[in-house]
């Protein structure tokens, strides 16, 4: 239970922090397709998409209250948290990577529309100071 | 009860599946939307905890906390067990959010089970439903892997209840069926009429026996009743009490005290005949004795009934206030046959009443063919004989028929009056007879009765000239006797008043001859006493002559 509190009082530290993506992956130590998953998603990151993100890997073995609590019924299953605090859960192994690259490159993509959108509205009507 | 089954905590399923679920094995309840797959086995839950077996539920359709509230409505106490630690339910709702990416494993749901279950100790597992677990991998049918979850609850030893929706086409059996469960039962709705009835089967069931019938069953507010009314004996215990049918002169006609205790009658009659008035006169004798009774009407409303029966001297409503009679009315198309004999089982074994009565029963006629209608009837006269109560039953007769009934039941009943109306000079006159009553020295005699605002009364019967006569020929031959009596009596009279006075002149006549005698007589006397005085005197002259010469 320690580190079920854990891990979700970090994610909702990482809430306040926008910059970053929150990436939480469940395995189940004992499936070979868990095995190389985290390594995978690493590099797939590294190569097309963004530095900034914080990766948990959950081991079903160590934590099964956690999967009840997240609902978790297949692994692996990786929870993507985006900035704008929207959730994204993708199962599998991670070797159909196309499907994942470009629905992590649609959800970049929506953060990256979401701070134009963001900095459009301040030019249009400045940050109004009181005092 | 066997010692590897598990109540299901439906007594009606545990007689068909010979006293319930496979222990330490998974069943499958299959079965299309809205048959009640989900009440089954939050019945099944709700009846082991009761007996203190903590479950565990893995919900796949409802939220947790939904599930938890049908249980609270349904009278299972859900939120007291769930807060006592015995009921764990886990989420298993499919998120819909999710992508696909590659290959995985299943074991979270295995081992998210069995920690539930080792944490709570639990024997019991219900997952409702499976087709549903995977929808969110845009999985519609049970993988492999499920199949090592059943392997698991077989090694554990745990009793497991799974439910799975079946298409409304009909399908191939699946690998569920043929390999990984040892007992399927299968649920599902069948409209007759435009009216549904839900059926329950059991397909198969490993190493025992079980009843292989459809049975009707019903969804009501405290769940399921299932009633395998095909599961009929005739082993029904012997009665020996008589109870009156409160006419005196029905009675006697019965033999002399009325009808049998937990007996089935039937009052057969055309509209107008008084069955209505005659079964309730019966409900009123019953209710007097401080006994329990429940009216079915499929006619009147309970308002009505009442009222009518108030105009007829039969008061129920102090029966009604006090919750000794039970009126239950509703329309006949309310819903199917099955759920109608299912609804009024299930209020005879909540209320174990002492009679039934069902006006009419001829009403639920339409509900299907004649021939299932019979043998439906026959499985509820069945059912209801063993459970002692008295069943009166009135059966409408169509104008048509000739007063033969068309029910076709009659042979199951053990009593049967037959009420009609006849024609004659002018008037409809009622008549009553008893057509057969079992274990009982019947009249034969064909009665008249009238009702007035006393109830029914039944007439002194006349019977001249080798037929019976009713109503108001029935008075003017009354009325004719009385008169003859009449006469004789003047005759009588007549007669007796003349013997008086012939007596009379005779001892008239005897007093003047005796004084007519007696005046003779005394005259007579007289002169033989004058002669006797006479010649006494010449006597006594010769004697003193005689003296005076010498």
């Amino acid at each position: 239970m320690g580190r079920l509190t854990k891990i979700i009082d970090m994610s909702s530290k990482n809430n306040a922090d926008t910059d970053k993506y929150n990436f939480l992956l469940y395995i189940d130590s004992a499936k070979p397709k868990s095995q190389h998953v985290a390594d995978r998603l690493r590099k797939l990151c590294h190569l097309h998409l963004l530095e900034n993100f914080t990766l948990e890997v959950v081991d079903l073995q160590d934590n099964p209250a956690l999967f009840e609590y997240r609902r978790v019924i297949a692994v692996p299953t990786l929870d993507i948290e985006t900035p704008e605090s929207q959730r994204h859960r993708f199962v599998g192994d991670l070797s159909n990577s196309e499907i994942f690259i470009t629905a992590a490159g649609m959800m970049q993509e929506a953060t990256r529309m979401a701070k134009q959108a963001v900095d459009i509205r301040n030019k249009i009507k400045p940050p109004y100071k009181t005092g | 009860m066997n010692d590897n089954k598990i109540t299901t905590g439906l007594k009606g399923l545990d007689t068909v599946l010979k006293g319930g679920y496979p222990a330490a094995c998974p069943t499958l309840l299959k079965g299309g939307p809205g048959t009640g797959k989900t009440v089954f086995s939050l019945g099944f839950v709700h009846a082991q905890l009761q007996q203190g077996a903590p479950a565990v539920i893995a919900t796949c359709d409802e939220s947790p906390n939904r599930l938890v509230g049908y249980m609270d409505k349904f009278g299972m106490a859900g939120s007291q067990h769930l807060a006592s630690g015995k009921l764990a339910v886990l989420d298993f709702r499919p998120n819909l959010n999710e992508t696909v990416v590659g290959e995985y494993d299943l074991s979270p749901i295995l081992l998210r089970i069995s920690h539930a279950i080792e944490n709570s100790d639990a024997a019991i597992l219900v997952i409702d439903s499976l087709q549903n677990l995977l929808m969110g991998l845009g999985v519609t049918e049970p993988r492999i892997e499920i199949l090592e979850l059943f392997d698991w609850i077989r090694e554990k030893g745990v009793t497991t209840l799974v439910t799975m929706s079946a298409s409304l086409h009909n399908q191939p059996h699946g690998l569920l069926e043929e390999y990984a469960v040892d007992c399927v039962i299968h649920l599902s709705q069948n409209i007759d009429n435009r009216l549904m009835t839900r059926y329950l089967r059991v397909l198969k069931m490993r190493g025992s026996a079980h009843g292989s019938n459809s049975y009707p069953f019903s969804l009501n507010h405290r769940g399921v009743s299932l009633l395998p009314i095909t599961a009929t004996r005739l082993d029904d215990a012997m009665e020996l009490q008589r109870i009156s049918t409160g006419i005196p002169r029905v009675d006697s006609m019965l033999g002399g005290e009325g009808y049998y205790k937990g007996a089935s009658l039937m009052i057969s009659g055309r509209s107008g005949s008084g069955k209505t008035i005659f079964a309730s006169t019966m409900l009123k004798q019953v209710l007097q004795q401080g006994e329990k009774a429940i009216y079915v009407s499929f006619e009147e409303s309970e308002g009505d009934l009442k009222r009518n029966l108030q105009s007829v001297g039969i008061d129920l409503t102090g029966y009604f206030d006090s919750g000794q009679l039970l009126i239950h009315s509703g329309r006949a198309i309310e819903m199917g046959l099955e759920e109608h004999l299912i609804t009024i089982l299930d209020l005879v074994e909540n209320e174990s009443p002492q009679l039934l009565v069902l006006d009419p029963v001829s009403a639920l006629m339409d509900m299907g063919s004649s021939q299932m209608v019979k043998m439906l009837m026959i499985r509820f006269i069945s059912h209801i004989k063993m459970s002692a109560t008295t069943l009166v039953l009135t059966e409408l007769l169509p104008d048509v028929s000739a007063d033969y009934s068309e029910l076709a039941i009659s042979s199951l009943v053990d009593t049967w009056f037959k009420l009609r109306q006849v024609e004659s000079n002018g008037e409809l006159n009622r008549l009553i007879n008893v057509v057969k009553s079992r274990g009982s020295k019947t009249s034969n005699q064909i009665k008249e009765f009238t009702i007035d605002d006393s109830g029914i009364l039944l007439e002194d019967p006349y019977i001249g000239e080798g037929e019976v006569v009713v109503g108001s020929a029935r008075i003017t031959r009354i009325k004719q006797e009385q008169e003859e009596v009449e006469r004789k009596r003047y005759e009588l009279e007549q007669i007796e008043q003349a013997l008086s006075t012939l007596q009379a002149a005779y001892e008239s006549k005897q007093k003047v001859l005796g004084a007519e005698f007696e005046s003779e007589k005394s005259e007579l006397i007289r002169k033989i006493t004058e002669l006797k005085r006479q010649a006494g005197q010449v006597l006594d002259q010769r004697d003193a002559m005689r003296e005076a010469r010498e």
